[in-house]
């Protein structure tokens, strides 16, 4: 991978007509590039250009698809697999000894150095389910829905970094300007609910992702396909609401207005930009409605409340998981939540492995639980398939930064080995693939690299992943890049 | 006018050179300029020898004809300079084949088809030059003649190949014939992956690699170490000191072990001497199937493929492992009903590229159940979402019209299940999601009969908890979501 | 006539009829480009084969055939190959053979002598005088585009309206709408010419153009990566708008900015011009290598560079040849080294940075500059002296011994850890310098040298003069080596490489040392063919939408052809002789053709024949950029401040945008008229960008961006209608409408007026006016100014 990636952001470099048709073939069938809201004259009069279909309307996948809808759960800052689902009791009998050099050489760690000491599991952990799966006693709900899930516990990544390693998961590129994953599938499928955005990203914790909006962006595809970020304060879409003094009837009259006139505009001047200008206005009104009625949690009745623990009118991931299913009960396509805060490097109480990390798992396991069950008892679980995961994990010993152990208890980042899991969208209910060493260091079997989850996830979108490209400077640019194995082994 | 003797020394001459020429082709193709130049010579010179026989052979039907001698003489010389021409024709042969390019296995048969002409035309110059003895006769006479011809024919095919690509006769020919004369890609014949959800695995895969890599020695008519590898009996009545094959455990069965040896170790089969090697790919088609319980009767598609397996037998030619409602050939839908039906608001699209199957949704049922795009697309639609739409359990009757359908979600519709009758007798129902509904006890009798279904929702229902544990015992193999956390 | 005769003239008339001359650049090298080069190329050799240079082709591949042969297209490898009958063996592999006319295009190109000839971007460009003769034509330019239309059977179109053309001419020079008085001037008088002297002379003239340069210079006020923390570097802002007010010419505009501080006793300004290659982001986050994003950031200059000043894509031979072009990766890394001596080295505090002083502090600034000066000089000078060589002597060996290293080895950072480790043989000269400063350092000698610098360093922070980075370059005793990179990874450094401009390039001239300023001054120098051609083209682009030259930024083989190759040459030698590289002539002269005169009307006709209006068919029609729809907005409605120059500032946004976990840095709203300052002062940050402007395409700028592709979104829509800035505008030009009359109908056609700089028709006056019965007065503002005329520059 070289350094510094130049690809630019926000610039969809249309190169010719003959490139854009070669680019049907490559990418995608029918009229779904040609109604890419793009201008139209970059599409030249291109016959195929439907202007009034919209560039995020639905449209096949490469073949039946066994998921219609993503909701991805990033915690960001990588939790520690130690302590929640990869257990290893042979750590615990080590715990405190010096690490052997053999394990350190040739490795670079964030922070760790000389001679770090290895930190058994701070958790105790108990089997759950007819599948007998090991999770931890901070995650006291998911247990409940152990058989629900296929767990990935040798996923391995190339970063050691937060922001890169956030990239590789979301763009499958570590630098930044390339599509995430929600604008590739929107940019793929589209979205059966026009009147809402096809990618919402909701934030909690903290703060936001540490790669920024990259990791939700468009990249080198026409913005329309970029993740919206919905805001639980103030107007959920930016700039949605009218401005005080302008209700309703009014702003239709207004709208209303602008369409005559501009329907004027076109007849004497032929440009077809017009056309679409029209439509994109009438469904920005539209959008006015549909989003806050989508986003109003308090319309969900008490025990849905209790069922997710939320807290209306703050900002909290409970929320934000009553929402995703809102989202998905309504056609959004994909629904990105990232809640940040699980960077436990013991550095700092509020990050440390016993006060903060169990702070994240409490604001997280009930919420998530409630999700699966939601979802499930909808009849929606089977067509919606759930991703949770940190960008990286963290490393069998205790983190001593330049030298003494950190005044917590916390661990380094470790790229090597760690667990992700996924529910329902087709994927196997009850099963765990792949396996660590004795201490959770090194990955023995079922490997997967970030590529092959990407790969997988498309796969279930109904799309082979190889062949869902976009010509870009001379070149059809893939989410996978390079590399991507489908993960045969946990699909039902 | 040539004399037996003659044409008898001319033999001889003539066999010596072809030998010569036969062994002397240096195939690396570097040879000089001059050499190339006389060369590209040979299209052109292979014409005069075809000439000459076929004068010799018209003057040899006429004088059969006529019964007369006249023509004899220009039989003899006109074979003589066949010879000779063909002679000239394949050393010019031999240094154009020297530039190289040319597929190496047509380039031998050409080449020996070219020297065989020559022989035979000098064979033949003797028999027609012969007056008695065992030349003489009418059989040896017909034999020759036919060789010479069809050595001509089928030489000049081969060098047509040559210049113009392997189908170059075939490529037009009637369907019939190409079947018999092009030889099919063998990547794709292997093995019989048309049909994984019909095919057994030992028939489709397993069968055809011991057939191919053992039956040499162990098969129907060498028993080799008393083991035969060709029928299920023979393999399944095997005995030995060590199991042949231990269900889902190869490496405790001995067929695995065995081919799983190094290069060059003297238990290795097939053994390095005789047998064709064994690829990678083959030991681990041999190992799935025996640690996949070394079935004879699973199906490909019913057999759990780990992705390494996938990849090997896509390179085989095996397509998407399509089952249920996909086996089905569905005729395509028609795309100005598809059209009509998007204009009246109803969201409808294949399944996917290259799909007939329909995926319909609607929230006003008038659209999508009746009307005449819903007849005509009747047959394609296999996924309908009515979820919170204005249907009633009279207007559901409709559904009966689609006999494809595997996916119905009627989830939050005022509908008290009576209708479900119209669905109830559906081959490839899987999933029926009634969430929220006002369904129940009374359509629990049109539920029962659906014995595919995979996934039934009745959370907020009116379904009693008898009505539940009924359907329980009727459907075992049905997941039934009723909503309250186990 | 004797038999011989005969005989010849046969040959002869044979010959004279043969196939016509067949020409590489339009017919064989898009074939190689598509067909063959993805495997035959600078990426992939495959059977070492490279059909990308003549003399590579001739040589072939591992066959050791040639692949061409000159005069003899059977010998050739190639042919036989594309022609060959049995698929297997065919070449393109895998994939459908070339057709009959490509082939034939081969044998007769082969037969005719292959002759290769170069690209036409890379070969002088020549001044071609057009013979057309109409009274259409008022300029050279007009000449080029009728003979084009008229080969396509199209007639141009009539001159727009004077109200029209005058908002076109006033949002094309000064990124501003015409006022109704100027559009009432110029439908009066018809001196069309008087109004674009006086759009040119306008100071908001600098602004428009210097937004154009922001992106292209990737300018931020923020560091970019994780942390993304605050830069100052607005000062390189307003010496955009300078330059390009006092018309810098071009050659002396691109030499201050890539090497004024090398220009003999730069002034300040050329110092500060240097900061257009100082916009590369700087890494902060802990536990990052400093030399890793030191040679990112050399990386990126480089590429922008290219990219900017050259239309090449060099960016792609950072791994490998380029797949299409003639360069080489060698090529990369020569021109890597010419960059690669700065003094800048991936630190927080960005230095070298130049210090300027309020008035009052001036003197004694220069003075605390001054003394900090001797103090550095005299320490280094003592570091070097003769008898402390002794004493290092003693350090070298401590080089060696490994209980040393090994304490350095120990330090937290990186940069140390990575010289420390290496073996003292294979360090570079400026590694060895670095280490040797870190055992320096250590020494307590020299602690008072340190405390003394810092003492200095805080009293001149007190001052708190205005930081700007800029580029110095390193003294020869530190000078970096800079090597080839295998695969262009920071981690494998291969043998070293001296700097040089492209093989293929005419070359550095030889008699001036190879270094930036030579680089410079090759760029701008005549033998050059791409400079002007890129200028221009990118003025076309930024006037008509499309460039003559669609790939703005690729003018390589695989980019666009231009629509009008002799109009390109003209409009570049023209610029770059004629009027001296001046921009604001080159401008004058294309806004004064009757070309950009045209009306943007179109008919059916041309949509047909000329749909994305490549041939100038008629006027140029497109939605406005995101800086000018704000300062239309702001300008109409009377809320725009004229102040020029200053740090950026931040106009109203909604609350909760900067979320980043380790930058507390919060928007503050400015104050008074900082509020409506015109688009290019936004404060601008790369995690963050100014959320109204990024839904309309204006890019977050952590790369060099040639091009913004205009899209169509809800999200604009509801930019246009409900954010507050644009709300504000509208309740200001109600309020406006509101003062001009008390009737309706007057209201409503002062506002119209006001937007657009001419009288509403009459079925857009009464829509309006019974909007505004059913609403209210900032509704309908609001209203005309979401327009699509209002919105779009037709």
């Amino acid at each position: 991978m070289n350094v510094y990636d130049e690809a630019k952001l926000k610039l969809a470099h249309l190169h010719t007509r003959r490139h854009f048709l070669k680019s049907f073939s490559a990418g995608l069938g029918g009229a779904a590039l040609a109604s890419l809201g793009l201008p139209s004259y970059a599409l030249g009069a291109n016959p195929l250009g439907s202007l009034l279909g919209g560039p995020l309307s639905p449209r096949p996948p490469h073949f039946a698809p066994a998921a219609k809808h993503v909701i991805f759960l990033h915690m960001a800052g990588a939790p520690s697999q130690l302590e929640l689902f990869d257990y290893k009791p042979i750590l615990a009998k080590l715990d405190g000894q010096v690490t052997p050099p053999s394990l350190l050489e040739g490795r670079k760690f964030a922070f760790i150095q000389g001679a770090p000491k290895m930190l058994g599991p701070q958790a105790t952990f108990k089997q759950h389910g007819q599948s007998g799966a090991w999770i931890s006693d901070h995650l006291p709900y998911l247990g409940t829905v152990a058989d629900e899930i296929s767990f990935l516990k040798a996923m391995h990544t190339d970063e050691f970094n937060h922001a890169p390693a956030q990239l590789l998961m979301y763009t499958g590129n570590p630098r930044l300007g390339r599509p995430s994953l929600g604008s590739w599938a929107v940019y793929g499928l589209g979205t059966e609910n026009e009147n809402l955005p096809g990618f919402v990203v909701l934030l909690s914790g903290a703060a936001g992702p540490d790669a920024g909006s990259s990791v939700y962006g468009s990249g080198f595809l026409p913005t329309v396909f970029q993740g919206i970020q919905c805001r639980s304060q103030g107007d959920p879409v930016l700039f949605l609401s009218d401005p005080d003094g302008v209700p309703r009837d009014m702003r239709k009259a207004s709208i209303d207005a602008i369409t005559k006139i501009n329907r004027q505009q076109y007849e004497e001047t032929q440009d077809l930009e017009i056309l679409t200008r029209i439509a994109q206005y009438e469904l920005a009104f539209r959008m006015q409605m549909s989003v806050p009625e989508a986003m109003d949690i308090t319309s969900e009745p008490a025990y849905i409340q209790e069922e997710y623990g939320t807290a209306p009118g703050e900002i909290s991931f409970a929320n934000n998981c009553l929402l995703a299913r809102r989202l998905v009960e309504r056609g959004v396509r994909f629904v990105q939540l990232f809640h940040w805060g699980w960077d436990a490097h013991g550095a700092g109480k509020e990050e440390a492995l016993n006060y903060g990390f169990k702070d994240r798992c409490k604001e997280t396991d009930q919420a998530i639980t409630a999700l699966i069950v939601d979802l499930k008892r909808r009849g929606l679980l089977e067509d919606t398939l759930i991703v949770w995961g940190g960008e990286f994990g963290r490393t069998p010993m205790l983190e001593n930064r330049s030298g003494q152990d950190n005044p917590f208890v916390g661990r380094d980042h470790h790229s090597d080995a760690f667990t992700m899991w996924m529910a329902g969208g087709g994927v196997k209910r009850g099963f765990s693939y792949g396996e660590t060493d004795e201490i959770g260091y090194e990955p023995v079997s079922g490997r997967v690299h970030v590529h092959d989850l990407q790969a997988t996830i498309l796969h279930q979108l109904g799309f082979d992943h190889t062949r869902l490209t976009f010509p870009y400077q001379g070149r059809d640019f893939r989410l996978t890049d390079v590399g991507g194995r489908v993960v045969r082994e946990i699909l039902a | 006018m040539i004399s037996q003797r003659f044409s008898r020394w001319n033999l001889v001459l003539i066999t010596i050179l072809l030998v010569g020429v036969a062994f002397l082709i240096d195939p690396s193709g570097r040879s000089s300029s001059i050499f190339r130049f006389f060369g590209r010579l040979h299209p052109a010179m292979i014409h005069f020898p075809i000439v000459f026989v076929i004068v010799a052979f018209m003057g040899s039907v006429v004088n059969r004809f006529t019964k007369s001698e006249r023509w004899d003489s220009l039989v003899h010389i006109s074979l003589f300079l066949a010879c000779w021409a063909g002679l000239k024709a394949v050393f010019a042969g031999s240094w154009l084949s020297q530039t190289g390019g040319y597929p190496s296995d047509l380039i031998t048969l050409h080449k020996w088809f070219g020297i065989g002409i020559v022989w035979s035309s000098a064979f033949l110059l003797v028999v027609t030059t012969a007056g008695s003895g065992i030349f003489q006769t009418r059989m040896v006479r017909l034999v020759s003649w036919a060789a010479v011809l069809g050595g001509l024919v089928v030489g000049g095919d081969l060098g047509g190949q040559l210049t113009h690509g392997r189908g170059f006769v075939t490529q037009y020919a009637p369907a019939g014939l190409r079947l018999v004369l092009e030889h099919p890609d063998p990547m794709k014949t292997r093995f019989d992956l048309s049909t994984p959800d019909v095919t057994t695995v030992y028939d489709g895969i397993v069968s055809p690699i011991l057939m191919e890599k053992c039956s040499s020695c162990h098969g129907a008519d060498r028993g080799k170490g008393s083991l035969r590898l060709h029928t299920v009996e023979a393999i399944t009545t095997h005995e030995g000191d060590e199991p042949l094959l231990t269900a889902g455990k190869p490496e405790e069965s001995l067929l695995i072990k065995r081919i799983e040896l190094p290069e060059g170790h003297e238990d290795q089969m097939p053994p390095m001497y005789n047998a064709k090697p064994i690829s990678h790919a083959d030991v681990e088609l041999l190992k799935w199937w025996v640690s996949s319980g070394a079935s004879f009767d699973q199906t490909i598609a019913s057999v759990e493929m780990p992705t390494t397996i996938y990849t090997i037998l896509q390179a085989y030619g095996l397509g998407g492992i399509r089952t249920g409602v996909f086996a089905l050939d569905v005729a395509p839908p028609d795309t100005a009903l598809i059209a009509s039906w998007r204009q009246k608001g109803v969201s409808v699209d294949v399944l996917a590229e290259g799909e007939s199957l329909l995926s319909v949704r609607c929230t006003v049922v008038q659209d999508c159940i009746w009307g005449p795009e819903a007849d005509g697309l009747a047959a394609n639609v296999t996924w309908i979402d009515l979820r919170n739409s204005d249907l009633t359990d009279e207007s559901m009757a409709g559904l009966g019209r689609f006999p494809l359908l595997t996916r119905v979600n009627v989830a939050g519709t005022a509908i008290s299940g009576s209708g479900l009758a119209a669905i109830s007798g559906h081959e490839y129902l899987d999933y029926l999601n009634l969430y929220g509904s006002m369904v129940d006890d009374n359509a629990l009798q049109h539920i029962e009969l659906m014995k595919k279904l995979t996934s039934l929702y009745l959370w907020q229902t009116k379904v009693s908890e008898e009505g539940i544990a009924r359907l329980r015992s009727a459907l075992p193999q049905t997941e039934i979501d009723t909503g309250d956390a186990k | 006539m004797n038999h011989k005769a005969h005989i010849v003239l046969l040959l002869a008339v044979l010959v004279g009829c043969g196939p016509a001359k067949v020409d590489f650049n339009t017919q064989i090298r898009p074939i190689l480009n598509t067909r063959c080069v993805t495997c035959h190329g600078g990426v992939k050799t495959n059977a070492d084969l490279n059909l990308q240079f003549r003399e590579l082709a001739l040589l072939g591949g591992e066959s050791g055939l040639p692949a061409i042969v000159p005069g003899d297209a059977d010998a050739s490898e190639l042919i036989k190959k594309i022609s060959h009958a049995n698929a297997s063996d065919r070449m393109p592999k895998d994939e459908a053979a070339l057709s009959e006319e490509e082939i034939e295009a081969f044998r007769n190109w082969i037969n005719q002598g292959a002759e290769w000839d170069t690209h036409w971007a890379y070969v002088q460009p020549i001044k071609s005088s057009p013979s057309l003769e109409a009274n259409w034509i008022k300029s050279p330019i007009d000449a080029f585009v009728l003979e084009k239309l008229n080969d396509a059977g199209l007639e141009p179109a009539d001159e727009a309206s004077c109200s029209v053309l005058a908002r076109r001419v006033s949002l094309d020079l000064t990124g501003l709408p015409a006022t109704f008085e100027q559009a009432e001037t110029l439908c009066a008088t018809g001196d069309y010419e008087k109004l674009v002297d006086e759009l040119l002379a306008s100071p908001s003239f600098g602004e428009r153009w210097a937004a154009l340069w922001l992106d292209l210079s990737r300018y931020a006020d923020s560091k970019g990566y994780e942390a993304d923390r605050e830069r100052s570097i607005w000062r390189y802002r307003d010496w955009l708008i300078d330059a390009f007010n006092n018309d810098l010419p071009f050659d002396q505009f691109s030499i201050e900015q890539l090497a004024g501080d090398l220009l003999p006793n730069p002034t300040t300004s050329q110092l500060i011009a240097t900061a257009f290659n100082r916009n590369t982001m700087t890494n902060e986050e802990g536990g990052t290598d400093d030399e890793e994003h030191r040679f990112a950031s050399i990386v990126d200059r480089v590429n922008t560079t290219y990219e900017v000043f050259q239309g090449t894509t060099m960016r792609c031979v950072q791994c490998h040849g380029h797949p299409y072009d003639p360069f080489v990766h060698e090529d990369y890394f020569a021109s890597f080294a010419l960059f690669n001596n700065t003094a800048d080295w991936d630190q927080a505090h960005e230095e070298p940075v130049l210090l300027e002083f309020e008035s009052a502090h001036q003197a004694k600034g220069e003075q605390l500059l001054a003394e900090l000066e001797t103090l550095e000089d005299g320490a280094r000078r003592e570091y070097d002296s003769a008898e402390n060589k002794a004493i290092f002597a003693t350090w070298e060996s401590e080089l060696e011994n490994p209980e040393y290293v090994g304490k350095l080895l120990n330090t937290s950072k990186n940069e140390i850890r990575r010289i420390a480790s290496k073996p003292d043989s294979s360090r570079s000269p400026y590694e060895r310098y670095f280490i040797r400063a870190r055992i320096v350092d250590a020494e307590s000698s020299f602690q008072d040298f340190k405390q003394q610098r810092s003492e200095l360093k805080k009293q001149l922070g007190e001052l708190a003069p205005i930081r700007t980075p800029i580029m110095r370059e390193l003294p020869e005793s530190r000078a970096r080596e800079t090597r080839l990179r295998d695969r262009g990874s920071f981690l494998t450094p291969l043998e070293v490489v001296s700097p040089a401009v492209p093989k293929m390039l005419p070359s550095l001239p030889a008699d001036a040392p190879a270094d930036r300023l030579a680089f410079a001054r090759w760029i701008v120098s005549s033998e050059n063919p791409l400079t002007a051609r890129v200028t221009v083209n990118r003025f076309w682009e930024q006037l008509f939408g499309l460039g003559i030259v669609e790939s703005s930024d690729d003018f390589g083989t695989i980019g666009i052809p231009p629509t009008h190759p002799e109009l390109l040459d003209w409009l570049a030698v023209h610029f770059s002789e004629d009027l001296a590289w001046s921009q604001k002539a080159i401008l004058k002269e294309i806004v004064l053709s009757s070309t950009y005169r045209q009306s943007s009307a179109t008919t059916k006709q041309k949509l047909e024949k000329d749909p994305r209006n490549q041939l100038m068919s008629r006027g140029p029609r497109f939605r406005l950029s995101a800086e000018q729809l704000r300062d239309e907005t702001l300008a109409v409605s009377g809320l725009l401040s004229a102040k020029q120059y200053g740090p950026s500032v931040m106009p109203s946004q909604p609350p909760g945008i900067w979320k980043n976990p380790y930058n507390g840095q919060q928007w503050k709203i400015s104050e008074g008229e900082d509020r409506h300052r015109r688009a290019l002062y936004t404060y601008w940050r790369r995690t963050n960008p100014y959320p109204a402007m990024a839904m309309f395409d204006a890019p977050s700028r952590e790369v060099c961006i040639s091009r913004r592709v205009r899209t169509n979104t809800p999200l604009q829509a509801l930019v246009t209608l409900n954010d507050p800035a644009y709300w504000e505008a509208a309740e200001a030009l109600a309020s406006g409408m509101r003062e001009a009359s008390d009737e309706i109908t007057e209201q409503v056609t002062f506002g119209y007026r006001k937007a657009l700089a001419r009288d509403p028709d009459q079925n857009t006056l009464q829509i309006l006016v019974d909007l505004a019965g059913s609403s209210s007065l900032p509704v309908v503002a609001n209203t005309i100014l979401n327009l699509d005329e209002f919105l779009t520059k037709e």
